[in-house]
C-alpha cells in the first residue's frame, strides 16, 4: 500500500467519524432548515401557504370536536356502571333460581321414577300419554243444576264435542257444546253426567253422577260401603267414553260410619285443562 | 372481578380523555411551548430518539393557532436542539435539581428569544404576563414530564433488551 492509499483510508475514516458525530444533529438541523425555509416562504409568499393553515386549522378543529365527544361520555359513566351492576345482580339471581329449579326438576324425576316403580310393584295399570290440547278456562257456571266450564278453544283449534277433558290425572268432564273459538265443558260435578267407575283397590264397579257440589252419588242405589275408604274411583273402559284410569273421586269414611264419595275436581278450578283428542274417534 | 376491571378501564379512559382535554385547552389558552421539556428530556436521554418530524408538525399547529408566520416555532425548536446537543455531556447524569435549573434557564432564554423576535422583527405584541405564566407553567410541568419520560425510556429499553 502506498502513501496515497493511507491518505484515502484516513480520509474515509475521518468522514465516517464526522458522519457518526453529525447524525444526532441531523434531525434538529433538518427541522431548523426546513422551518427556516417555511418561514421565509410564509413571509414572502403568504398566499401560497394558506392551504397549510387551512389544513392545520381543520385538523385542529376536528381533534377538538373528537375530544369534546369523548369527554361527553363522562356523565353517563356512572349510570352505565349502575346499569351493569343491576344486570349482574339480576344475572346472579336468575342463576340461583335456575339452580333451584334444576334441583326441583331432579327431585321430580326421582319421584316420577319411584312412582313408576311402585305402580309396577302394586300391579296398577299405567296411564298412557295421550295427544292433548291445552286450553285456558275463561268462565265457570256453578249451581245445583249445572256445573260447567267455558274454555278458550273451539273448532278452530281442533276441538270437537263429546271429547273428555282432564287436568293431570283428574277427570274434569267432557265437551258438551263447541263454537269456533270456545267450548263448554260439563264437569264431573254436574248432575247430568253418568260416569262408570271402578275402585282402585277394591275393584268394585259402579256408575256415579255429580250433585252440583263437592260430593258424588251412586246412580243405581248401591251402598257406598262397597268401596274401601281412602281409595280412588277411576274411570273404566266400559262405555268407552272416558279414557281409563283417570281419577273421578275418592272414598272418604265419615264419623257416623258411612262412606262419602268426594269429587276429585276441587275448587278453585284449574286455570288450564287438557282436551284429549283421541277419544273423538273412539266415541263416534 | 369483571365489574372491577370494567370500572378501572373506564376510569383510566376517562382520566386520559380528561388529561388530553385539559392539556389541549390549557396549551391552546396560554400558548405554551410545551415541546420544550420534551425536546430537553429526549435529547438528554437519547438524542437519536428525538421525534423531530412530530415536533415539526406540532410546531406548525402552534404557529397556526398563534396566528404567526409558519416556521417560527419549528426553527426555534431546531435551534434549541442544536444548542442542547453539545451541552449534553455536561448535563447527563447530574442531580435532578441541577437539570431542572438548567431547563428553567434554557426555557427562559428560548421564550425571551421568541418574544424578542416576535416583538422586534414581526412587531407582534404579546402581554408580558403571558410570558411569565408560560415560563412558570413549563418549569412546574418539567418534573412530571421528566419522571414520565424516564419511566417510558426505561420500560421500552427493558422490553427491547428482553
Amino acid at each position: 500500500m502506498g502513501p496515497s492509499s493511507d491518505w484515502m483510508l484516513s480520509l474515509a475514516k475521518g468522514s465516517l467519524h464526522a458522519l457518526k458525530s453529525a447524525i444526532p444533529f441531523a434531525g434538529a438541523g433538518t427541522t431548523f432548515i426546513v422551518s427556516l425555509c417555511l418561514f421565509t416562504l410564509s413571509i414572502t409568499q403568504p398566499t401560497h401557504l394558506s392551504f397549510v393553515r387551512t389544513l392545520v386549522l381543520d385538523t385542529s378543529l376536528s381533534f377538538e370536536r373528537t375530544l369534546k365527544e369523548l369527554f361527553e361520555f363522562a356523565p353517563t359513566l356512572h349510570r352505565d356502571f349502575l346499569d351493569m351492576r343491576r344486570a349482574a345482580a339480576t344475572h346472579r339471581q336468575l342463576e340461583d333460581e335456575n339452580a333451584r329449579l334444576k334441583g326441583w326438576q331432579d327431585q321430580a324425576r326421582i319421584l316420577a321414577r319411584e312412582n313408576t316403580l311402585l305402580r309396577q310393584q302394586l300391579n296398577l295399570s299405567m296411564l298412557t300419554t295421550l295427544p292433548h290440547l291445552t286450553a285456558r278456562v275463561i268462565g265457570q257456571q256453578r249451581g245445583e243444576a249445572h256445573n260447567r266450564l267455558l274454555l278458550a278453544a273451539g273448532y278452530d283449534q281442533g276441538v270437537a264435542e263429546e271429547i273428555p277433558v282432564v287436568s293431570g290425572r283428574i277427570l274434569v268432564g267432557h265437551i258438551a257444546k263447541c263454537g269456533n273459538s270456545s267450548a263448554m265443558v260439563v264437569t264431573t260435578k254436574d248432575p247430568s253426567v253418568r260416569i262408570p267407575v271402578v275402585g282402585e283397590h277394591s275393584g268394585k264397579r259402579s256408575v256415579v253422577t255429580g250433585t252440583g257440589g263437592a260430593r258424588l252419588s251412586l246412580v243405581h242405589a248401591q251402598d257406598t260401603k262397597t268401596f274401601t275408604p281412602g281409595e280412588f274411583l277411576l274411570t273404566t273402559t266400559e262405555g268407552a267414553f272416558y279414557p281409563p284410569d283417570y281419577i273421578v273421586g275418592r272414598v272418604v269414611a265419615q264419623k257416623d260410619g258411612t262412606h262419602a264419595l268426594m269429587c276429585a275436581l276441587e275448587e278453585p278450578m284449574p286455570p288450564y285443562v287438557s282436551i284429549l283428542k283421541h277419544a273423538e274417534a273412539s266415541h263416534g | 372481578m369483571g365489574e372491577q376491571s370494567v370500572l378501572i378501564r373506564s376510569c383510566v379512559y376517562y382520566a386520559l380523555c380528561a388529561l388530553l382535554f385539559t392539556l389541549f385547552f390549557v396549551a391552546d389558552a396560554i400558548g405554551a411551548a410545551f415541546l420544550l421539556p420534551l425536546i430537553f428530556i429526549t435529547i438528554l436521554i437519547n438524542p437519536q430518539h428525538t421525534p423531530w418530524v412530530g415536533i415539526f408538525c406540532i410546531s406548525l399547529f402552534q404557529d397556526t393557532l398563534s396566528n404567526i408566520p409558519l416556521g417560527v416555532h419549528g426553527s426555534l425548536y431546531g435551534l434549541y436542539g442544536l444548542f442542547l446537543m453539545p451541552q449534553r455531556k455536561y448535563l447527563f447524569k447530574r442531580a435532578f435539581f441541577f437539570t431542572w435549573v438548567i431547563f428553567a434557564i434554557t426555557t427562559l432564554a428560548f421564550l425571551g428569544v421568541r418574544e424578542g423576535f416576535l416583538m422586534g422583527v414581526m412587531h407582534l405584541s404579546k402581554h408580558p404576563v403571558n410570558f411569565v405564566t408560560e415560563c412558570s407553567f413549563l418549569a412546574l410541568m418539567f418534573p412530571l414530564l421528566f419522571r414520565f419520560l424516564t419511566w417510558v425510556h426505561v420500560t421500552l429499553s427493558a422490553r427491547h433488551e428482553s
